[in-house]
């Protein structure tokens, strides 16, 4: 069974490799007949690859779905306890699904490539199918098929952090992005191959443009789901994780803006493009080898584990890099290098400007995500804090907002200062307005660095969102909702800075604990526990707390004045504690309660340390002697915990007990003992030598039951969303207008590489 | 040189050296105990963790254990921040975070445990 999964994948590896082949017979082929049939026969393998993926995807997917715990995969990362949506999002929770993910993904676009690439088929093709075997080979060797070796009726179950709607689909999204960012690489390598500098720009425009879009989309998404999901308030941390998508699509807009950049009469920044597509390529090849292949697994939170063929991983990004700068660094003199611009105030002058602050952004990320192995060669590894990508990402996100304000309202060959005038006054005036208002809300409420980027990204957020306003609108009122599509990402890029100025420089925390009578109180709100954990999935804790007004407290607009939050506590199956906040959301604000740390109303005890086959343990007329362990489950199981074996003997009666605890739910059995006396594991003991036990008298107590939680008031986080949103909305937009655009060039037979009429008017 | 490229150069130059100023304030080295004890910026200190003076503070909600690094120079360690639930079996850990009098008060923790996600599996 497992066999035919993994000749899926070999044999989709063998057609693409013999489709390769067949593309570069094509393009060396001077026989016109010849050409066409190696080329359907390219295509067919191609076909044929993709096929083949899929039938392996399928077959994963239905042994997840199907619980066939006997494949090593289904039974590391998932359970049969699991819900339909989340026994098939476990498919890509690991290496080997998220890789079989990504090479299908490869397969779909390239059946879509080899249709709309026209006559540059035979001149990428034969890279993209490099691409494409390169994923097969890693699928291959992590082998997604492999057996446990023995029937298996249940899994380890799926990280409970992944069991959230946003991790179901952020994965295929970014795996989408990543595979969408070797398409103008690969537009790029044949550009060099043929030595046709300018004719690729046009095709590999809305695959730029889509591949940056798919990657924003799937980092807002896993922003969205880091700020509903763990708890610690933000949805942006800095982490290596996080960082290594970053930079491929901060590659990916440099590129997009570049290549509006060549698209102008002169053409300019043709080497510019073509080392912007490689980069691009390779930052994604760095990302997977950074997350994926264990190198900071010491450094992060959410890096995979090592993966055992990263040197295939390495092997590949150091071919793919020596590949693409090597092709270029070959053909670098014979690349012509028009003059960029003429004007500061034309739009080529802020394309070119654009791309070098994005990349400048690109670089210093890249390098401070790779501190821990660049710090490590010299024998002293070391990590950035996130204030250095703070200090550095603020005062290029001012100068980008002041790009996006100033270059919407420039034209192809500038603009005299007088129009520019005209058409700042008011959004200048609205800035100042917002700049002053941060000024005056932030001064002494936090340091002057952070003052000064909360007036500045708050000045110049609020001037690129009006006067992006204003030209969306003058530029969709004359040509049509498709031709905003720049124009509303930048307007999103405006309302996000404004969202993350107000909901992080002025978010402010209290930590309270909260018990079951109303003396908790934080910022003017009073808050009651209301019950002691309610179990809502096997390792899920649920908390309910009562948070009504106490005098003082803002309700927010549009928000009922009492509610209900119900803010979580899980495990991984590692052991790891997870949290899960409570919110509750108004317009102005949301009320963020994450748990810290959780009481049921344990009952009152005494820890006691024994010894297996030690000496009794004596208190009062009991005397308890601990015999041994029973280990329950595997470490990682949902039910790993152990069984400990006591004798209890009081006067002349002997018993035998055996009380257990799990380690990933923290929960165990109580035992009775003579004389009315009670034991337990204590769920922090260890078990490999010495155990510790709690042991209550016939008349302890339960304790009252209490929580400690982290209590956010965040300003506007909606905000931030609907930057997203915006952003990912313009950018769809833009797609669509470059497919019109190109297709309606192809009807026209115009040349490819000159400029539409049209363009130089829609955008004044 | 073009005008783009002096334009480009001079922007580089300014962001490279603003990013070197910020690297060198926020790079975090990992530091023995001595030198996270001398240091007065924040350092990351990898070490093992002694279990059995592990202890929760309920009042402060603060972990508080003994840390050994690899020279067997130990120092206290508090943690306020969300307690690593894995406290229990984990064996080493990094704190990062900065001396404050008689303790190091650690902001990040960073636990190591035996057992990985996938660490475990043969290959």
């Amino acid at each position: 069974m497992t066999t035919l999964g993994t000749a899926y994948l070999v044999m989709a590896l063998l057609s693409v490799l013999v489709g390769s082949a067949l593309y570069i017979g094509a393009a060396r082929s001077k026989v016109s007949e010849r050409t066409a049939s190696l080329i359907a026969w390219a295509r067919h393998g191609f076909g044929l690859a993709t096929l083949m993926t899929g039938l392996a995807s399928i077959y994963l997917a239905f042994f997840f779905v199907q619980r066939h715990y006997e494949i090593d995969y289904v039974y590391h990362n998932s359970s049969a306890e699991l819900p339909l949506m989340f026994r098939l999002s476990a498919f890509w929770s690991g290496q080997e699904g998220s890789f079989l993910l990504w090479a299908i993904w490869t397969g779909l676009i390239g059946l879509v490539l080899v249709r709309k690439a026209g006559r540059h088929e035979t001149a990428i093709m034969p890279f993209y199918g490099l691409v494409y075997a390169f994923l097969l080979g890693m699928v291959v060797a992590v082998k997604p098929f492999a057996a446990t070796g023995g029937m298996r009726t249940d899994g380890q179950g799926l990280n409970p952090l992944l069991q959230d709607y946003w991790m179901a689909i952020h994965p295929p999204t970014l795996f989408l992005g990543y595979a969408l960012m070797a398409v103008p690489f690969v537009f790029a390598m044949g550009a060099l191959a043929r030595r046709e500098y300018r004719e690729w720009v046009r095709p590999a425009a809305p695959w730029a443009i889509g591949a940056a879009t798919v990657l924003a989309l799937a980092l807002s998404m896993g922003g969205h789901w880091a700020y509903r999901t763990l708890g610690w308030g933000g949805f942006w941390g800095w982490d290596p994780v996080e960082n290594a998508s970053f930079v491929p699509l901060l590659c990916g807009l440099a590129l997009l803006h570049g290549l509006f950049l060549q698209r102008g009469a002169k053409a300019p920044a043709q080497r510019t493009n073509i080392g912007l597509a490689i980069t691009g390529f390779v930052a994604v090849m760095y990302a997977s080898y950074l997350t994926r292949s264990g190198v900071l697994t010491e450094f992060s939170n959410h890096s995979f584990s090592a993966l055992p063929h990263a040197w295939l991983l390495l092997a590949g990004l150091i071919g793919f890099t020596g590949l693409g700068y090597g092709l270029f660094l070959w053909r670098f003199r014979g690349i012509p290098n028009p003059p960029a611009f003429d004007s500061f105030t034309s739009r080529e002058f802020g394309f070119g400007l654009s791309v070098v602050i994005l990349m400048i952004a690109a670089v210093l990320v890249a390098v401070g995500t790779s501190t821990p192995l660049i710090t490590g060669w010299t024998g002293k590894p070391s990590t950035v804090q996130p204030a250095f990508y703070n200090q550095t990402m603020a005062p290029l996100g001012f100068l980008m907002t002041l790009m996006l304000a100033i270059y919407p309202i420039a034209a192809r060959d500038g603009l005299p200062w007088s129009t520019l005038k005209k058409r700042l006054w008011l959004p200048l005036l609205l800035a100042l307005a917002a700049g002053i208002a941060a000024a005056v809300t932030a001064k002494g409420q936090m340091a002057p660095a952070s003052v000064a980027a909360a007036v500045g990204l708050a000045f110049g957020g609020t001037l690129a969102l009006t006067l992006n306003v204003a030209a969306a609108w003058r530029i969709g009122r004359s040509s049509g909702l498709v031709s905003v599509g720049g124009y509303l990402s930048h307007v999103g890029f405006g309302v996000l800075l404004v969202g993350i100025v107000c909901s992080s420089l002025y978010s402010r925390t209290e930590r309270v604990r909260v018990e079951m009578n109303d003396k908790a109180r934080a910022f003017g709100y009073q808050l009651r526990l209301l019950n002691r954990g309610v179990e809502v999935a096997p390792t899920r804790t649920q908390i309910q707390i009562r948070v009504s007004p106490a005098g003082g407290a803002n309700p927010g607009l549009l928000s009922p004045a009492a509610f209900t939050l119900h803010p979580s506590m899980a495990r991984d199956r590692s052991g790891n504690q997870m949290t899960a906040p409570g919110i509750h959301s108004t317009l102005s604000h949301d009320v963020y309660m994450a748990p810290v740390e959780f009481d049921p109303g344990s009952w009152e005890s005494m820890p006691i340390t024994l010894k297996p086959g030690g000496e009794a343990f004596q208190m009062g007329p009991l005397r308890i002697f601990f015999m041994g362990i029973e280990e329950i489950g595997q470490q990682g199981a949902m039910n790993w915990g152990v069984r400990a074996f006591l004798h209890v003997q009081r006067g002349k009666e002997m018993i035998s007990v055996a009380p257990e605890i799990n380690f990933q739910t923290q929960r165990g059995t109580i035992e009775t003992l003579p004389g009315g006396s009670r034991i337990n594991v204590d769920p922090n003991t260890g078990f490999d030598g010495s155990m510790l036990f709690d042991l209550m008298g016939p008349n302890s107590r339960q304790r009252d039951p209490y929580a400690v939680v982290d209590v956010t008031m965040k300003p506007l986080i909606w905000v931030v969303w609907l930057g997203m949103i915006l952003t990912v909305v313009g950018g769809l937009l833009s797609v669509v207008r470059r497919l019109r655009d190109n297709r309606r060039r192809a009807a026209e037979g115009m040349d490819i590489a000159a400029p539409l009429p049209s363009e130089a008017a829609t955008h004044r | 040189m073009s005008r783009a490229g002096i334009w480009g150069s001079a922007l580089i130059l300014a962001f490279g050296g603003l990013g070197y100023k910020a690297f060198q304030k926020s790079v975090t080295p990992y530091v023995s105990v001595p030198e996270a004890r001398a240091s007065h910026d924040i350092v990351q200190v990898y070490g093992a963790i002694n279990q059995a003076q592990l202890h929760f503070n309920r009042q402060s909600s603060a972990i508080e254990f003994p840390l050994t690094d690899l020279k067997h120079n130990t120092m206290v360690v508090h943690y306020r921040g969300v307690r690593p639930g894995n406290m229990a079996q984990a064996t080493h850990c990094v704190a990062t975070g900065q001396w404050q009098g008689d303790h190091f008060e650690a902001q990040t923790l960073l636990i190591k445990c035996p057992s990985k996600y996938q660490g475990e599996k043969k290959a």
